[in-house]
C-alpha cells in the first residue's frame, strides 16, 4: 500500500482506533496516545505491514492491540491480556458500588479477554471471524469469551443497574 | 435475543459517552530521519571488522618473522671433476705421464 493511501486510512480510521487503543489500555488517555504513536510510526516505517488479507480496520485493530499489550509489559503495567482468567471477573462483583458505576468500571470487572472480545462486537460492530483475527485466537475460542463474556457482564448489569447507562 | 438487546443497549450507551470524549488529532509522525541508514551501518560494522582481521594477522605475521632465527647457508665450493661418463671418478693419464707407483725400487735397486 502506498504512503499516502495508507495515511489516509489512517486519518480516516484514526478515532476508533483511539477509542480501541483505549480500550486496550485499560481507560488510560495517555497510554492510548502512546500506543497509537508507535503503532502509526510501526505502520509508516513498514515494520507493520497490511497484506489484504483481512480488512485494513481488522489488521489495524490487531496493530493496535498487539502493541498496547507490548507498551504495557515494557512499562511493567497491567497484562490486558492475562490469560487463564476467564472464568472469574477480574475484581469481586458481589461488592455493592458506593457510586454509580460507569460503563468502564462495569467492563474493567470482567476478565480482559471477554470484556475485548465484548468490545469489538458490540462496540465496534465486528464479527466472530474477524475478532479472532484481530484477537489472534481460534474462533471456537472467541465464541466461549463472546458467550461466557455476555453472561457475566448481564450479570454485572443486574447487580449494578446503570441509570440511563450511567451517562456522567 | 432479549439478553442482547440488553448487552447492546449497554454498549450503545457507552458510543454516546464516547462521542463526547475529546479525540486528540491525527498527527503523522514525522518519519526519522538516520544519518546511517541500517544498511549501511551493517556494511560499516562488516567493514570494521575486516580491517581488524586483517591488522591482527599482519601484527601475527609480523611477530612470528621476528622469533624464527635466521638460517645458515653452508656454501661447498670444491674443484670440478672432468666429466667421463663413468660412475667411477678416475684422473686421466697418457702413458707418457704415466709413472709406476713402484718406479723407485728400480731406482734404488
Amino acid at each position: 500500500m502506498e504512503r499516502q493511501l495508507l495515511e489516509q486510512s489512517l486519518a480516516d480510521h484514526h478515532r476508533e482506533a483511539y477509542l480501541w487503543a483505549r480500550q486496550c489500555c485499560r481507560y488510560d488517555d495517555e497510554q492510548a496516545k502512546d500506543v497509537l504513536q508507535e503503532v502509526y510510526v510501526k505502520i509508516l516505517e513498514g515494520r507493520a505491514r497490511y497484506n489484504n488479507l483481512s480488512s485494513f480496520r481488522t489488521w489495524l485493530f490487531a496493530v493496535i492491540r498487539y502493541t498496547a499489550l507490548d507498551i504495557l509489559r515494557e512499562k511493567h503495567l497491567v497484562i490486558v491480556d492475562e490469560p487463564g482468567d476467564n472464568d472469574h471477573p477480574a475484581l469481586p462483583a458481589d461488592e455493592p458500588p458506593d457510586e454509580p458505576v460507569d460503563y468502564e468500571a462495569l467492563l474493567r470487572q470482567l476478565p480482559a479477554r471477554q470484556a475485548q472480545v465484548l468490545l469489538l462486537a458490540f462496540y465496534h460492530g465486528m464479527t466472530l471471524e474477524a475478532i479472532s483475527t484481530v484477537m489472534d485466537i481460534s474462533l471456537g475460542t472467541v465464541r466461549t469469551h463472546y458467550d461466557r463474556g455476555k453472561k457475566q457482564l448481564k450479570e454485572l448489569i443486574a447487580l449494578n443497574p446503570v441509570q440511563d447507562h450511567g451517562r456522567r | 435475543m432479549e439478553d442482547d438487546k440488553i448487552l447492546e443497549s449497554f454498549f450503545d450507551g457507552m458510543k454516546q459517552v464516547d462521542a463526547q470524549r475529546p479525540v486528540p488529532p491525527f498527527r503523522k509522525p514525522r518519519p526519522v530521519r538516520r544519518l546511517w541508514p541500517p544498511a549501511l551501518r551493517y556494511a560499516a560494522a562488516a567493514a570494521v571488522t575486516i580491517a581488524m582481521v586483517a591488522v591482527l594477522y599482519r601484527v601475527r605475521q609480523k611477530g612470528s618473522e621476528q622469533t624464527t632465527p635466521p638460517k645458515d647457508i653452508v656454501i661447498v665450493v670444491g674443484p670440478e671433476a672432468t666429466r667421463t661418463g663413468s660412475l667411477v671418478n678416475t684422473s686421466e693419464q697418457s702413458l707418457s705421464e704415466w709413472t709406476s707407483p713402484t718406479r723407485y725400487l728400480s731406482e734404488d735397486f
